[in-house]
């Protein structure tokens, strides 16, 4: 039934539009939120007369709200407002409306869901599978509802943790789909290790989260949004119910809905009025919105149910607390932006370089235009300027690949040369040998007496890496490396780090490795060397070994020197490497840190005099020492704080009325 | 076990010195919670029983009748040249409106106060008030409104002006109940229902509410002029993203009322730096339309007891120094359009001397602000980013002036170590950009003395701004310097600056921030603040607020819309129509909004200048600095789009110079048509496709002129 308009458009034309109520926010270079021209502005604003509206969908210009305050579906097209399934529905939470235009509504109260073609005739109902597969615990109280084009029906059914209920074109229920996995926390895993089976049965079991809503995109597939998670909140499924969508590095706990556009993008949205757009690989292209209280500001949303986006590009918010939807329109800017995000996905890099030359023009610090030039200039074999675009996109995969173009050049160019020189040097080695055969004794080495002390012992240390037996013998007996030197190891291994957060490839690094927190570097560095230091000390003094704090203060380091020595030309070595030979860097490392801590346990077994086994003990109990060290320091840092804190604000009443 | 008798020793030393500081702290004062003294009186409120006013004419003139009811307070105007009677109180009782919204509108005075559970209460003339005439002459009198109840006196003068009412609060007595405010006629002008009028408010540029239209807001408007006293607001303890802007500002104190044909204009003439502007239309909480000013005596605010962010709400102590005034005008005719509306209040400012009247110089002119550098964080230190050296900024001028009649340009990041290391300190120059300063005298230099960021030296903690709840106050980034030490910093570097050859400068945040700290109000502090910008000689300001704006030479960055309140209907552009004959106008920056074509647009619309934020090199560099923000300001990038803004502005402007806005009338969706006094029109269409007005036809996001010969 059509009525005249009860529609009040607040029509703010484009004019209205300058400074908006909210900030717009992009990835940047560096990968921090960063804000951004505005790329969607608030252009209408939509009302009728609706009482606590769950849901919204936009299909060929119409808007279809489920009405569920007054039990109906007001239909919006163009100025007109009619309504379906008046009286016949109860509590319509969830609509859909497929392209041949039948309107599928789940109904929570009626607890079924029923489906109406185009002239507003019911044609089907959907209600609780009698299927033993459904499961006999799982109650039937759908929430929201989708369909694709084979006609299947998916629905959210409250408090079914199973997935998505799907039903064929025939109404039968085939089966669930789409389920979250469950959250498992340290937390449980302990609790269920250590209680009691009647504890355990007190315990709630383990189910995973459901899905707050869900939609199906242009290709069929199932996506479905879930409050609650953060990394894995929206997910893509293929046929066979595997979320294939990427990891999202910017999400929300709060989504509650979300509508992917034709060209794949996706559009969040989230309980305190934010939109996030992501394009189909997850990254976050805007981030805007926000949540109004009392104010009432067009573009702010007080109690954002719904997210629809219509074919020309505008989205659609349903509020249900003001009864209104707010209609965003994209900016030029935006407009620039998500048509260039098109080309990319299509991998169409060259026929989309004008628009993303042009994003660059407009906003420098736009992150994917990086990643989109480097692709453009990689496919154009420019590989300088690739690697450049990769660099500043921190896009590690496209930065290694050309890389790898880079560095093959350059063998190409130098290999023939090295080849050459390396020849020349090896006749001219023979050449020499041939012309001084006979001539040349064999001089006899002298031993160097080594004159400084650090020296000395620097070179003592060295033993530890051939013979870390003997090695601790000197140290102990006869004092081969004193307490200063093995500090100076320990301030080496601090500047040793911080040189290959410098130094080393962004690949193995980070590409923000050289903003070096300094101090966190020093607790990273430090702490468990100190915990592992005081606790062996303290174990070894109750189980009566014989190292002393100094023995375990040296031996310690020492135990470390192949990493002291070797971490750094490896470090070095990254520049020359992609990320293809990665394990050439992981396992020299690994073999480094393996080697070191052998040699930790022999230190460990030579300094206090113990077996195998009581070395064995003595570093377990060492680890244990080391948590509770950790513990007492936490808590006492914790009072310190609580006692500064206190002080000072003694302090400052105190000038304050002083002044 | 055996106790070590040294450790006991220290141990008891230790708890003696902790007892002893804590008790020192009672003994100054320390006390956390509301403050002491007895709790306020308390009384029953009165009942209400409507009663019609009865009144009795007082005053006189050619065109106007004044008629005053002593029981309600109540005034009536008769506008003898239209017809137009303007009320200011219910004449009859309605029964859509409970009892205490009938005593409200019947009443021509309400007050506020606060009563001993700290809830505001409100005592009405009509109900609560005696009131009895003070003095009686030709053209004024005065009135006593006693609130016995409350033990609170206020005496109000009645001016009556050829075309004008004058109600100014000429003395305010309290007894032990403290109030918090005053409204002052707030049913005048009032209507019921939706009716062909609108209320006109300057929140941005400018906002209409039109009354012939249902709204959808929830929520009336209530702003204060001036923007919100900051001094009473919590500064966040935890970080968040910054996702939701700040409303426009009210800058020029006014509100208008317009019904058919009448209109009447209400200017705050005393107290706006305490007013707070609030309208409401048919359906929120009442079905009456009204729109007034509330006089705010006290503030609440959250009084914190701990580092945890936990507090009590509490008034204010001491009283704000207000002196309410308002003048209302009532217009006819032509005159009651918002151009004539805006027309009038320009009127009144001259009249007062808050704007001057001058002719500006018959060119469009080009504004560009250059970034001279910026530093960055790195690694070891920070290292600054020469973002636009002096070679480049004047090749930049001197191609720009091949097309540009006029250019202001101002320099921003010139002190060494880029902008966000300067402020308050702007000296020394940077020596990397800056070869030879002499050749940058006509140069504005955009000095910031109001707000530092936490890295820039020069400026002790004891000298940052402290809010009512004893936090150090922020704004964004920065820090936020007390007011009453922004004067010794800017003479401290005026000499400075003098000596270099620099006269001319930009500044930030000095006439657009007003607010009150721990210990001074806002009148001190805006006071403090006028002192600082009477120091320089006709400086650039950005969006002023009105007492600041008589010193400006140019003002910049005016918005180009409003707040965007569902209860706002439509742009109008008040904002320019009240100053733009006195100043040269110019938008915020338009190379980093997202719409360039469109911003161009509504700068011919409201008859705005371009303005550019700009740098030599690529913004790129800004990446990971504090001007991240600025996300496209490379020269290269804009070069051809400010040539096209500039032709594009001056070619509609040039023809409206030193005229005024007369009529501004939406004739289709999204085309405009404005007209000017000296028969100039320009249409605009906002439309992405071509649109017809008449003959004229009008590409996408254009206008075409017409001038009339």
């Amino acid at each position: 039934m059509k009525r005249p308009i009860t529609l009040v458009f607040l029509l703010a034309a484009a004019v209205l539009c300058g400074n908006l109520s909210y900030n717009t926010y992009t990835v940047g270079i560096g990968w921090f939120l960063v804000k951004s021209q505005a790329a969607f502005e608030p252009t209408e604003v939509l009302y009728g007369e609706f009482l606590s509206p769950e849901d919204l969908f936009v299909r060929d210009g119409k808007l279809y709200v489920a009405d569920s305050g007054n039990s109906r579906i007001a239909v919006l097209d163009g100025k007109e407002v009619s309504y379906l399934a008046e009286w016949e529905v109860l509590n319509p939470q969830g609509i859909y409306v497929d392209e041949s235009g039948a309107l599928y509504i789940a109904d929570s109260w009626a607890r079924n869901v029923y489906k109406y073609d185009e002239r507003g005739a019911q044609t089907g109902v959907l209600s609780r599978p009698d299927s033993p597969l459904y499961g006999k615990s799982n109650d039937f109280i759908p929430l929201k509802v989708a369909a694709d084009r084979r006609g299947n029906v998916y629905v959210l059914s409250q408090g079914v943790t199973n997935g998505l209920v799907v039903f064929n074109k025939d109404g039968k229920f085939v089966s669930f789909f789409g389920a979250n996995e469950p959250d498992v926390t340290l937390r449980m895993i302990l609790q269920r290790l250590f209680f009691t089976q009647t504890q355990k049965e007190q315990l709630l079991r383990i189910k995973p989260p459901s899905p707050g809503n869900l939609v199906v995109d242009d290709s069929g597939l199932v996506w479905t949004v879930t409050s609650g998670l953060t990394d894995k909140a929206i997910k893509r499924f293929n046929v066979a119910g595997t979320s294939i969508y990427g990891e999202i590095d910017f999400s929300s706990s709060d989504f509650i809905d979300l509508d992917i556009d034709a060209f794949g993008n996706v559009y969040a949205l989230s309980s305190n009025g934010l939109i996030f757009i992501y394009d189909s690989y997850g990254n976050l292209l805007f981030l805007f919105g926000g949540q109004s209280y009392y104010e009432n500001r067009r573009g702010l949303l007080r109690s954002p149910v719904a997210i629809d986006v219509a074919e020309d590009g505008r989205i659609y918010v349903l509020d249900k607390e003001d009864g209104t939807i707010t209609v965003f329109s994209p900016t030029a800017f935006g407009s620039l932006v998500l048509k260039g995000v098109s080309y990319y996905n299509q991998g169409m890099y060259l026929e989309g370089e004008a628009i993303w030359r042009e994003i660059q023009k407009l906003n420098s610090g736009f992150l994917l235009t990086y990643k989109v030039l480097g692709n453009i200039e990689f496919k154009r074999d420019n590989y300088g300027q690739a690697f450049d675009y990769f660099s500043l996109a921190q896009d590690m995969r496209g930065y290694s690949e050309a890389f790898w173009h880079l560095r093959n050049d350059w063998l190409q160019r130098v290999v023939g040369l090295l080849f050459m020189a390396l020849v020349a040097l090896a006749v001219f080695d023979l050449v020499r040998s041939v012309l001084k055969r006979g001539k040349i004794k064999p001089r006899a080495r002298a031993g160097r007496e080594i004159k400084f002390r650090l020296f000395r012992e620097l070179r003592a240390s060295l033993k530890f890496l051939k013979n870390p037996f003997d090695a601790v013998y000197e140290m102990k007996r006869n004092g081969a490396v004193s307490f200063s030197t093995a500090t100076l190891l320990y301030i080496w291994m601090y500047v040793q780090n911080v040189l290959i957060l410098y130094l080393a490839s962004p690949l193995f690094v980070g590409f923000r490795a050289r903003n070096i927190d300094f101090l966190a570097l020093f607790y990273d560095t430090y702490r468990l060397l100190f915990l592992w230091i005081v606790g062996n000390f303290l174990v070894s003094e109750i189980s009566e070994g014989e190292g002393t704090f100094k023995h375990i203060y040296i031996g310690t380091i020492e135990a470390f020197l192949p990493i002291l020595l070797f971490a750094l030309p490896l470090a070095l070595v990254t520049n020359l490497l992609t990320l293809n030979e990665a394990f050439i860097y992981t396992f020299s490392m690994q073999a480094l840190n393996v080697w070191s801590l052998v040699m930790l346990l022999i230190v460990i077994s030579q300094v206090h005099n113990f077996t195998f086994g009581e070395t064995v003990k003595n570093v377990l109990l060492t680890l244990f020492a080391m948590l509770l060290l950790a513990l007492l320091i936490f808590l006492v840092l914790i009072l310190l704080r609580e006692e500064i804190d206190f002080f000072v604000s003694i302090v400052q009443e105190l000038i304050f009325h002083a002044g | 076990m055996r106790v070590n008798r040294a450790v006991v020793g220290y141990a008891i030393k230790i708890a003696l010195l902790v007892l002893a500081t804590v008790l020192l702290g009672f003994l100054l004062g320390y006390k956390p919670g509301g403050s002491s003294g007895p709790p306020p009186a308390s009384f029953v409120q009165r009942p209400y029983i409507f009663q019609s006013p009865s009144f009795e004419k007082v005053l006189e003139n050619e065109n106007l009748e004044l008629y005053f009811d002593r029981k309600s307070a109540g005034i009536k105007l008769v506008d003898l040249r239209n017809g137009k009677t303007w009320r200011s109180v219910l004449e009859e009782a309605d029964r859509s409106l409970n009892n205490v919204w009938q005593a409200f509108f019947s009443s021509g005075v309400t007050l506020e106060h606060i009563d001993g559970r700290n809830t505001v209460r409100r005592l009405n003339s009509a109900r609560d008030g005696e009131t009895s005439f003070i003095d009686v002459s030709s053209d004024n009198f005065s009135v006593a409104i006693a609130f016995p109840d409350v033990g609170a006196v206020i005496e109000v003068k009645y001016t009556l002006g050829v075309d004008c009412l004058d109600i100014s609060v000429t003395r305010v007595e309290e007894g032990a109940i403290k109030l918090t405010s005053l409204y002052l006629y707030p049913f005048m002008g009032a209507s019921k229902g939706t009716v062909p009028g609108s209320f006109l408010i300057p929140d941005g540029i400018g906002a209409e509410l039109d009354l012939s239209k249902k709204t959808i807001a929830t929520s009336p408007f209530i702003a204060r002029v001036y923007g919100r006293d900051e001094g009473f607001a919590d500064i966040p303890t935890t970080f968040s993203l910054d996702l939701v802007t700040d409303p426009e500002r009210i800058t020029l104190p006014f509100f208008a009322v317009t019904m058919g044909e009448a209109s009447m204009l209400g200017v705050i003439a005393g107290g706006d730096l305490y007013a707070e502007v609030q309208a409401y239309k048919s359906g929120i909480v009442t079905p009456f339309n009204w729109i007034t000013t509330r006089f705010i005596y006290r503030e609440m605010y959250r009084k914190l007891l701990n580092k945890k962010g936990e507090g009590v709400s509490i008034p204010q102590a001491q009283r704000n120094p207000v002196s309410p005034a308002l003048r209302f005008y009532f217009l006819g005719g032509s005159n009651s359009s918002p151009s004539g509306i805006a027309a009038k209040a320009r009127e009144d400012f001259l009249l007062r001397g808050l704007i001057p009247s001058r002719p500006l110089e018959p060119v469009v002119p080009l504004k560009l602000e250059f970034l001279v550098s910026e530093s960055e964080k790195t690694t070891f230190g920070r290292t600054v980013h020469i973002m636009t050296p002096q070679s480049e900024l004047e090749r930049i001028l001197t191609e720009v002036a091949k097309y540009s009649k006029q250019t202001v340009a101002v320099l921003r990041g010139y002190t060494s170590g880029g902008l966000s290391t300067s402020s308050p300190d702007h000296l020394p120059l940077e020596r990397k950009a800056i070869e030879d300063v002499s050749r940058l005298s006509d140069f504005y230099f955009y000095v910031d003395y109001l707000t530092a960021y936490e890295g820039s030296g020069g400026v002790s903690r004891s000298r940052y701004a402290q809010n009512r709840s004893e936090q150090i106050m922020i704004d964004g980034p920065r820090f936020i310097i007390d007011p009453r030490e922004t004067a010794s910093f800017a003479l401290e570097e005026l000499e400075s600056f003098s000596k270099l050859g620099i006269g001319k400068f930009a500044l930030a945040n000095l006439s657009e921030l007003a607010f009150s700290t721990r210990d001074s109000n806002r009148t001190e502090n805006v006071e403090a603040l006028l002192e600082t910008v009477s120091l320089f000689d006709g400086p650039i300001l950005y969006n002023p607020n009105l007492y600041m704006i008589s010193r400006a030479s140019h003002i910049s960055d005016i918005p180009v819309s409003n707040s965007g309140y569902l209860i706002e209907d439509s742009v109008v552009p008040l904002l320019p129509s009240v100053l733009r004959e006195s100043f040269w106008l110019f938008t915020g920056p338009v190379n980093l909004t997202s719409d360039f074509r469109r911003e161009l647009l509504r700068a011919v619309d409201y008859g705005l200048f371009p303005n550019f934020y700009i740098t030599s090199e690529s913004s790129m560099k800004l990446v990971e600095t504090a001007s991240s923000d600025l996300f496209s300001t490379g020269y290269e990038n804009w070069r051809d789009k400010i040539e096209f803004a500039y032709d594009f502005v001056s070619k509609a402007l040039e023809n409206t110079l030193n005229s005024r806005l007369v009529e501004r009338v939406e004739v289709a969706d999204g085309l405009f048509r404005n007209t000017y006094d000296n028969g100039t029109s320009i249409t605009l269409n906002y439309n992405e496709n071509p649109a017809r007005a008449g003959d004229l036809e009008i590409e996408p996001l254009s206008y075409v002129v017409e001038v009339s010969r």
